[in-house]
Formats: C-alpha cells, sequence, structure tokens
C-alpha cells in the first residue's frame, strides 16, 4: 500500500523539466538508472553526506570541499551509493571545471545516475521546482485516492452490481478495467467497448504475458480475503502515473473484496458472468461471432473445437461445474431464466461428443440416485455460430420433455428425434387455433370442481404410458379398481371413450399444448 | 542395444522381464518425476511396482537414512533395535489387529511365506485357500498360493492350494450378477468347497489384486467369507503388499472395504512403507504369532537403516494425510480416466479405487485381451515422458497406474492427458 501512496518522479523525469534542461545536463555516470524514484532532493556540500540521507535523494552539490582529494571524491560517492540515493547532480564550476574522472568512473561502479551540469544555477530553484512537484503529487494522489474510495464505498453501501463498480473504476482509469479469478477466466469487464474488446481478443496471451512486466500501463492488484486469494483485477493500458494507477488498482480491489464478502461469492461472479454469455447466445440479441472474445475470455477453448448444446432441467450449476471439472471437460455453465441449466461443452474435434455427453450424463445419474436427471442435447455444432440454435433445439428439447420424465421412462440423453410430437406441439403453442383447441378438448376437466382438476395428473400420466393402467397405477400409488374409477370419471367428464385411439389422440394433443402453456 | 542393456541381457536371468523395446535405466528422481539416462523427465505413475509411496527423494526418508548410515546401519535382531521398535509399535497400533505383534522380513514374499509358516502350523494343516488370478510373491511357497500362470514357474509346493471364486469382479461365472448375489454365490461356492475337504489353515487374498491387474470383488465379500471361516477356525490372511497404507484413498488398508466381521488374523505388507528400502512384516495375533516352537530369525529384517526410513516415510503419511490425498487425487484421475476411456472400444473397463487404478484392453468389440496395445499404450505414454505398469491375470491385459501418494491434482491432469493420447493412439 505504501508504494501506491509514494508519489515518486523518475531521476529521467527531472532531468527533463524545464528547469534543468536549461542547465544543460549530461549523464556522466550510470545512465542505466535512470528510471530510479527521486524522493525528495537535497543539497549538500558536507562529505559525510551519506548519515543524512534517508534513501531515494537526489543530492546536489558543486563538490567544493571535495576538489583536489580523489580518496575523499570516491569516498563520497561510495557513501551515497551505500545510502541509496536516487543520484547525485555535480554543477560544474569553479571547484570542478570537467565532469571528475574519478567521481565517474565510482558512480559507474556502483550504478549510481551522476549528471553534470554545464550550465548550473542556483539549486534553490531546481529543488523549489522539483519538490513543489512531489507535493502537488502527493496532494493529487491523495485526493483521487479519497475520491475514489468515497465513490466505491458509495456503490457497495447503495448495493450497486459488481459491474456497477467496475464501471465506476473504469471511468476513474480511463482505460479498459478487467477482473479475472486466478485461472485468468475473465468474470467481468469494464470500460469503452471497443477497447474492451480488443484486450479480450488476444486475452490468452495477454493475460499470462502481463504477469511479469508492468511497464505498457498494465496494472494489476490481487483480490484477495480470509487469507486466500482468489482473483484480480487488471488495468489494462493505464496511460497515468504508474503509482496512480497502482493507487486506482489497489483501491478498486479493496472495493471488490468489500463487495464480495457482502454480496456473495467469487463463484457467482463466475457463474454471472457465464449466464451473461450463454443469455446472450440463446437469446440471439447479439452475433454470435460478436460473443467470441468474451467466450474465449471466459476461458472457453474456441479454436478448431466441436461445441455441444445442452440444457439440464432443474440442474444446479454448481453441481455441473463440478462434474465437467472431474470429467476433464471444458464447457460453460450457467442456470437460464427458467430453471434451467445450460452447457456449453467444448471438445478437441477428435474427441467423441456423443460417448461423452452420454458419459457425462450417465455420471450426473450416478450422483443423484433418486431423480433420474435428463439432459437434452443438441447435435454438436463445427462451427461457433451455429451455437445458438443449438442451444435453443436442446432447451426446446428439455422443454418437451419437462415434467414427463418419470412417466416416459427417458434415456439420460433426449435429442430432437426423441421428443416426436411433444416437440411439434410446443412449438406450436402460441397458435391461437391450438390454443383454444386445447381449451375446447379440456374444457370438461378445467372448468370442473377441484376434484375434477385432480384427475388432470392422472390422465397425463394414462396418456403418456401409452395408456399402460398397471404403470398408471403404480406411478400414482393407487389401486387398479381406484384407477379405473378415475378414468371413468374422466371420461364422464370430458365426453370421450379413451379406448377409442382417435378420441385419445386428441384428447393427448390438447393436453400437451395445454402442458406447454403453462411454462 | 544400449551397452547396459547388451550387459544386462549377459549376466541376469532371462526371466526377469525389463520394459520397453528400448529399456531405460533411471538415474534420479524428485517427487513425483524421474529421469533417464535418455536425459529425459518422467512423471512416475509406478513408483517401481507402488514402493515410492511417498514421493522420490524425499528430504525426510533421506535425512533419516542419512543420519542413521551415519551411526549404524546393522546390528542384527540379536541386540535391541531401537528404530525397528518404534516402527513395530506403530505398524501395530495401526493394523487394527488386537494384540498385534509384527515381525520384519526384506521382501513381501517373505512376509507371506512367515503368514504361511504361521496358518500352517497354528493349525496343523497344509492347506490353504487362495483366490484365481492372485499373486502373493516368488519363492517356492508363494509360487504355490499364487493363482497366476504367468507367475507361476512350478507346480510342487508344500502346501495344498485350493482356489476359491471372487477375486474378479467383472470377468467368470458370476460377473453378470448383482454385488450382493456375486458375494452370496462366492460364498456358496466356499461353503461347498470346504464339505469336500479337509479343514484348511487359512485364506489369503490381497484385498484388490495387484499383478492380477488391479481386480477385485465387491465390499464385503472377505467379510461374508470371514463368517464361514470362523465356523471352521479357518485363519484369514490380508495380503496388504499393494493395497496398505492408505493407497486406497478410502481406506488405510484394503481389509476395511471387507472389515464388517473384523480384522484379518495375519496382514503382511512390504513396498511401499520403506519407500525403496527393503522392508516387508507379517502382523499377527499374539496366541499366532507366538506359536512357533523353534528359532526363527530374518539377518536382515528390521535392519536399523531400513526402519529408519519406514519411521520417517510413515511419518511423513500420516502428517500429510496422504490417504486423504490418495482418495481425493485417485478420485478425480479416475473420473478422468473413464472419461477418456468412454469414447474408446479398445478400453473395457477403468477400475480401482484412490491411487490404485486399473485400465483393462480389450480387442475393440471382444472381451479378449489386447497385450499388443498395453505394449503400444506403455510405449505411447513413455515417449510423452509418463510411466505406467501392466499386468492382468490370463487373457487380460490391464494398464496399471499407482503414482506416489503426494501426487498433485495438475501432475493427475497432466498424466490424464498424456494417458488420452496414449490410448487413443491404439485400436
Ligand atoms: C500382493 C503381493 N504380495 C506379495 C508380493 C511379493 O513381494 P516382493 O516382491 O517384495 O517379494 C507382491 C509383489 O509384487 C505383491 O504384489
Amino acid at each position: 500500500m505504501a508504494t501506491a501512496l509514494e508519489p515518486a518522479l523518475s531521476v529521467r523525469q527531472v532531468l527533463t523539466l524545464d528547469r534543468v534542461l536549461a542547465g544543460e545536463p549530461e549523464v556522466v555516470a550510470g545512465a542505466g538508472h535512470l528510471d530510479r524514484p527521486v524522493r525528495w532532493v537535497h543539497v549538500a556540500e558536507a562529505p559525510d553526506v551519506g548519515v543524512m540521507l534517508s534513501g531515494g535523494e537526489m543530492v546536489l552539490t558543486t563538490g567544493v570541499l571535495l576538489a583536489g582529494d580523489e580518496h575523499k571524491q570516491t569516498e563520497y560517492i561510495r557513501s551515497l551509493h551505500r545510502a541509496e540515493a536516487a543520484a547525485v547532480v555535480l554543477g560544474l564550476g569553479r571547484a570542478f571545471p570537467v565532469p571528475p574522472d574519478v567521481m565517474r568512473r565510482a558512480a559507474e561502479r556502483c550504478g549510481l545516475p551522476m549528471v553534470v551540469l554545464h550550465r548550473p544555477f542556483p539549486f534553490a530553484e531546481l529543488t523549489e521546482e522539483v519538490q513543489s512537484r512531489l507535493v502537488r503529487r502527493k496532494f493529487a494522489a491523495v485526493s483521487l485516492s479519497e475520491s475514489v474510495r468515497t465513490a466505491l464505498t458509495g456503490l457497495i453501501t447503495a448495493c450497486a452490481p459488481l459491474q456497477g463498480l467496475l464501471d465506476e473504476i473504469a471511468v476513474h482509469a480511463g482505460c479498459p478495467v478487467i477482473l479475472t479469478n486466478l485461472a485468468h477466466r475473465v468474470l467481468a469487464t469494464a470500460g469503452e467497448r471497443s477497447a474492451v474488446d480488443d484486450v479480450l481478443r488476444d486475452w490468452e496471451r495477454i493475460a499470462r504475458q502481463a504477469g511479469g512486466s508492468e511497464g505498457d500501463g498494465w496494472v494489476r492488484a490481487e483480490l484477495s480475503g480470509g487469507g486466500e486469494r482468489w482473483g484480480r483485477i487488471v488495468l489494462c493500458g493505464y496511460r497515468g502515473d504508474h503509482p496512480i494507477g497502482r493507487l486506482l488498482a489497489e483501491r478498486g480491489a479493496e472495493a471488490l473484496v468489500l463487495h464480495r464478502m457482502l454480496h456473495g461469492s467469487a463463484h457467482s461472479w463466475e457463474e454471472q458472468s457465464a449466464r451473461g454469455l450463454l443469455t446472450d447466445l440463446v437469446s440471439g440479441a447479439v452475433p454470435a461471432r460478436q460473443l467470441l472474445p468474451r467466450a474465449r475470455a471466459a476461458g472457453l477453448p474456441v479454436n478448431r473445437r466441436t461445441f455441444v448444446p445442452l440444457v439440464v432441467r432443474d440442474g444446479d450449476p454448481v453441481h455441473l461445474d463440478r462434474v465437467l471439472r472431474l470429467l476433464g471437460l471444458s464447457g460453460l455453465v450457467a442456470e437460464l431464466a427458467d430453471g434451467a441449466a445450460a452447457v456449453l461443452l467444448s471438445l478437441a474435434r477428435d474427441q467423441d461428443a456423443e460417448s461423452l455427453t452420454a458419459h457425462f450424463a450417465a455420471r450426473l445419474r450416478t450422483e443423484h440416485q433418486a431423480g433420474g436427471t435428463v439432459v437434452a442435447a443438441a447435435d454438436a455444432r463445427a462451427a461457433w455460430e451455429e451455437v445458438p440454435e443449438g442451444l435453443r433445439e436442446a432447451r426446446h428439447v428439455a422443454d418437451a420433455v419437462a415434467d414427463h420424465s418419470a412417466a416416459l421412462d427417458l434415456p439420460p440423453v433426449v435429442r430432437l428425434r426423441d421428443v416426436h410430437l411433444r416437440g411439434l406441439v410446443r412449438l406450436l403453442r402460441d397458435d391461437p387455433h391450438v390454443q383454444s383447441f386445447a381449451e375446447r378438448e379440456l374444457d370438461g376437466l378445467l372448468r370442473g370442481r377441484e376434484t375434477e382438476q385432480e384427475l388432470l395428473p392422472v390422465l397425463r400420466t394414462y396418456l403418456a404410458t401409452g395408456r399402460n393402467k398397471s404403470r398408471t397405477a403404480q406411478l400414482h400409488h393407487v389401486s387398479r379398481p381406484a384407477l379405473y374409477r378415475r378414468l371413468e370419471a374422466i371420461q364422464a367428464c370430458l365426453g370421450v371413450d379413451l379406448d377409442d385411439f382417435e378420441q385419445a389422440a386428441s384428447v393427448h394433443i390438447a393436453l400437451l399444448a395445454h402442458d406447454a402453456q403453462q411454462r | 542395444m544400449s551397452d547396459l542393456y547388451a550387459r544386462h541381457k549377459a549376466v541376469l536371468p532371462d526371466w526377469l522381464a525389463l520394459y520397453y523395446k528400448d529399456p531405460l535405466e533411471i538415474t534420479h528422481g524428485e517427487g513425483r518425476h524421474v529421469w533417464g539416462d535418455d536425459g529425459r523427465k518422467y512423471l512416475d505413475f509406478f513408483g517401481g511396482i507402488l514402493t515410492t509411496m511417498t514421493a522420490h527423494a524425499l528430504p525426510e526418508v533421506t535425512k533419516a537414512v542419512t543420519e542413521q548410515a551415519g551411526r549404524i546401519l546393522h546390528s542384527s535382531t540379536l541386540y535391541l533395535n531401537r528404530p525397528m521398535v518404534e516402527l513395530a509399535e506403530r505398524i501395530a497400533q495401526l493394523s487394527g489387529i488386537p494384540d498385534a505383534r509384527v515381525f520384519f522380513t526384506t521382501s513381501g514374499t517373505e512376509a507371506n511365506d512367515t503368514a504361511l509358516l504361521l496358518a500352517t502350523t497354528y493349525r496343523r494343516s497344509n492347506q490353504i485357500l487362495a483366490m484365481r488370478n492372485s499373486y502373493h510373491g516368488r519363492s517356492f511357497s508363494a509360487v504355490g498360493i499364487t493363482g497366476n500362470r504367468g507367475w507361476s514357474p512350478t507346480s510342487l509346493s508344500p502346501l495344498q492350494t485350493l482356489y476359491v471364486h471372487g477375486g474378479v469382479r467383472t470377468r467368470g461365472p458370476f460377473a453378470r450378477l448383482s454385488d450382493a448375489d456375486f458375494i452370496a454365490a462366492c460364498v456358496a461356492d466356499l461353503k461347498d468347497l470346504l464339505g469336500h475337504t479337509r479343514s484348511p489353515a487359512a485364506l489369503i487374498a490381497e484385498p484388490i489384486q495387484g499383478v492380477g491387474g488391479f481386480t477385485s470383488p465387491p465390499d464385503g465379500l472377505y467379510a461374508a467369507f470371514r463368517e464361514v471361516l470362523d465356523e471352521h477356525g479357518i485363519l484369514w490372511i490380508a495380503d496388504e503388499v499393494q493395497t496398505g497404507w492408505g493407497r486406497t484413498g478410502d481406506n488405510f488398508w484394503g481389509w476395511q472395504a471387507h472389515g464388517h466381521s473384523g480384522p484379518p488374523d495375519i496382514l503382511t505388507f512390504a513396498k511401499g512403507i520403506g519407500n525403496g528400502m527393503s522392508i516387508g512384516g507379517v502382523v499377527a495375533r499374539a496366541d499366532i504369532m507366538n506359536c512357533l516352537d523353534a528359532n526363527s530369525i530374518s539377518t536382515f529384517g528390521g535392519t536399523q537403516i531400513t526402519m529408519a526410513a519406514g519411521l520417517a516415510n510413515l511419518s511423513y503419511l500420516l502428517e500429510h494425510d496422504l490417504q486423504g490425498n490418495a482418495r481425493r487425487v485417485g478420485g478425480l484421475l479416475i473420473e478422468r480416466l473413464r472419461a477418456v476411456a468412454a469414447q474408446l472400444p479398445v478400453v473395457r473397463e477403468v477400475r480401482g479405487r484412490g491411487l490404485m487404478i486399473g485400465i483393462e484392453l480389450v480387442r475393440p468389440g471382444t472381451d479378449e485381451a489386447h497385450p499388443d496395445a498395453a505394449a503400444a499404450v506403455l510405449e505411447a505414454a513413455r515417449a510423452e515422458g509418463l510411466l505406467i505398469g501392466k499386468g492382468g491375470g490370463h487373457n487380460t491385459s490391464v494398464l496399471r497406474i499407482a503414482p506416489p501418494l503426494t501426487l498433485t491434482v495438475s501432475e493427475a491432469e497432466e498424466g490424464a492427458a498424456i494417458l488420452e493420447r496414449a490410448l487413443g493412439s491404439v485400436h
């Protein structure tokens, strides 16, 4: 934290100040260390100046007390070096008309930048100039720090969503801001859309590369809490001074940690990002191609892959994600709006989509001994552009078999070809003709008294099992005579004979259409 | 042919099999990795036949061995031996056997020999019940109870061995039964057998068969056997040479998967406990251990240098809950391998538990063993920097995976990825 608050100019920056340039500075030693920060400027002629320094100072001298004694000159440089001075500036003049070789060599040896001023000017002008800049920076940093903190705290207490916080940080940073987990998966982004997309396009490479250097305005801060690191925030190409960038990143990180503590877990952030992406894919609101950078950044491999869209009714995303990881399958998991979880698998081209899907589904069933989890699958898609349609297909299949899995005795993986009539009816469910047909056919039961409405599930099972009376009785836990009485009642209400194939078929279609309305 | 390979062939027996067309000399190791004379680094998923139990060059073990070597290597059991007593105390306590005595040997074979000597003497019978597809060692008597043609160089034996059903779940006449029916059928077979014979001394069984290809019965079979054996006073010997020390993840000893009728009467161990130092041993109830009426000694058994290694290794294992690690990381590894296998008709079954995992290979579409495929996968894995083992009884070919128990998740993932490619390259 201290580093972020420490405002500093580098030696190089000091040398480019107008006032200094007028003095015709020349770097005669330690040219490789000009990026050292200058914390303060100090005028000192005493040969034992070293003891007065605390590190990071730029020491200005005319060398009057050193002239003529080569031993003292060397010792002077060494003591500055020991005190970790940032640089030494020597005004040429009476004491030293030309750069003293002994001092230059000593400075070179210990890597201390040594600058001579060919046209010396009163040192007071330089100290004043540098000092006031340093102070201004310090104030700027402190006030920035305060204003960012105030803004972010305000957002947190107002329960603003994560995105709100990131947007605020991006406003202050003026560059894309990216939140990732430790695996470099992007959880959320903020900043100007096109700039963000530029960063995401090449994310895999950039994310790993930027780890080491912070030179090009990549500023990162770790997110940690409870002794555990769980993510980082990255300012991508911050153009201001590095310490200010650090400060921003750290303030941002603090706020995000606080936000997580108050409003949920990092896991839910990952889920949110996957959900946003999958929802956008399904809805078709954004062309798939444009979502590719986001998918890649979310950690989904997309180059030369086969995509398998799946939907699991009542699937718990956390659990599905765990099983994927266990099996070593790459994929995104998120809950769609209506309680179904979407899973988008990304497989290498030589992996067998069908058997892996079957294995995944079978694995889910072994975990849920009780319920027969059904995985609705679309055929594998070789092109990313076909993924949205595939997801919609899987969702359609899942919806079509919803609530009927027990009666239908479904296999672990269901596909479009397994949903038959149910699929067709679902597609037609918004047609007013179909709706009024359903109402008409089922009128006797739907408008009946409560006891009659309770007959509806029996009818549903009876038809779904292919009019299998013993299975229906079993599934409803009633005796066969009791079932017969209910079937009689149903036939009476509807005025149909369910043993007649066409009449039964008509009621069945009506019931499917009715059920399709409910979801 | 490399020079060393030529010298090996010229001076060592022909029946000492070597892995790989171009055999490998391992020069050193660290953690879960070893380095070959070819200059390459290998991820080690076989641990020198399940013997590098914690890690290669584990500093704790190296330190204990070095310090002990600086003091004394060996004194024999004629003198009091502190490290031996300490290790015996710890093993007795861990064994689950009441009033346990421990005798140290230098190999698994010798441990089993001792168990057989004890059981036959105690019971005054030379009949032994053993499992088909078993392996218990290479000595004259151990070979006699090994139910694996490939490892039986002779049929001469001081013992009369009767083989029982049940060591292999997914092959044989009972394979198609449910777990409960499988156990019932094996128990019925055992009862029937006992009706025909004089009373045997003991039943010896590996809870998970090692050399046989990591095959096992359903949990509880040996507990059901034990109830029958108890009626006749027949002893139960658990050969834990491969399954002990938490390798199976769920249990510290393999017998614990069959523990509901109590612990075995005799337990034998070896391999992993010394992390490469030769330690074997027998644990038995005192009345059984003490039934011998003559002197018996193993000169090298319990020698200080090996006991020091065993103590350090066991402490590391317990302090770092490597059994838990085997359960977690092994659980992940087996899931990965099952997902890989789901796509490959050459894989008949992925089985095992913890860090003891077998992959049985067959000619696609059949149940026939496919030794060529097993050899090819072994080579392909090596080419990618992974060492695994193989095994399997008659008519089976099985890849064996048994890494050091400190295996990390990322090493498991790396190994699984290599195996995926290696398995995908054969048909
Ligand atoms: C189950 C079992 N018992 C006994 C032995 C024999 O042990 P050793 O080779 O140390 O004599 C082995 C060795 O592979 C084994 O796997």
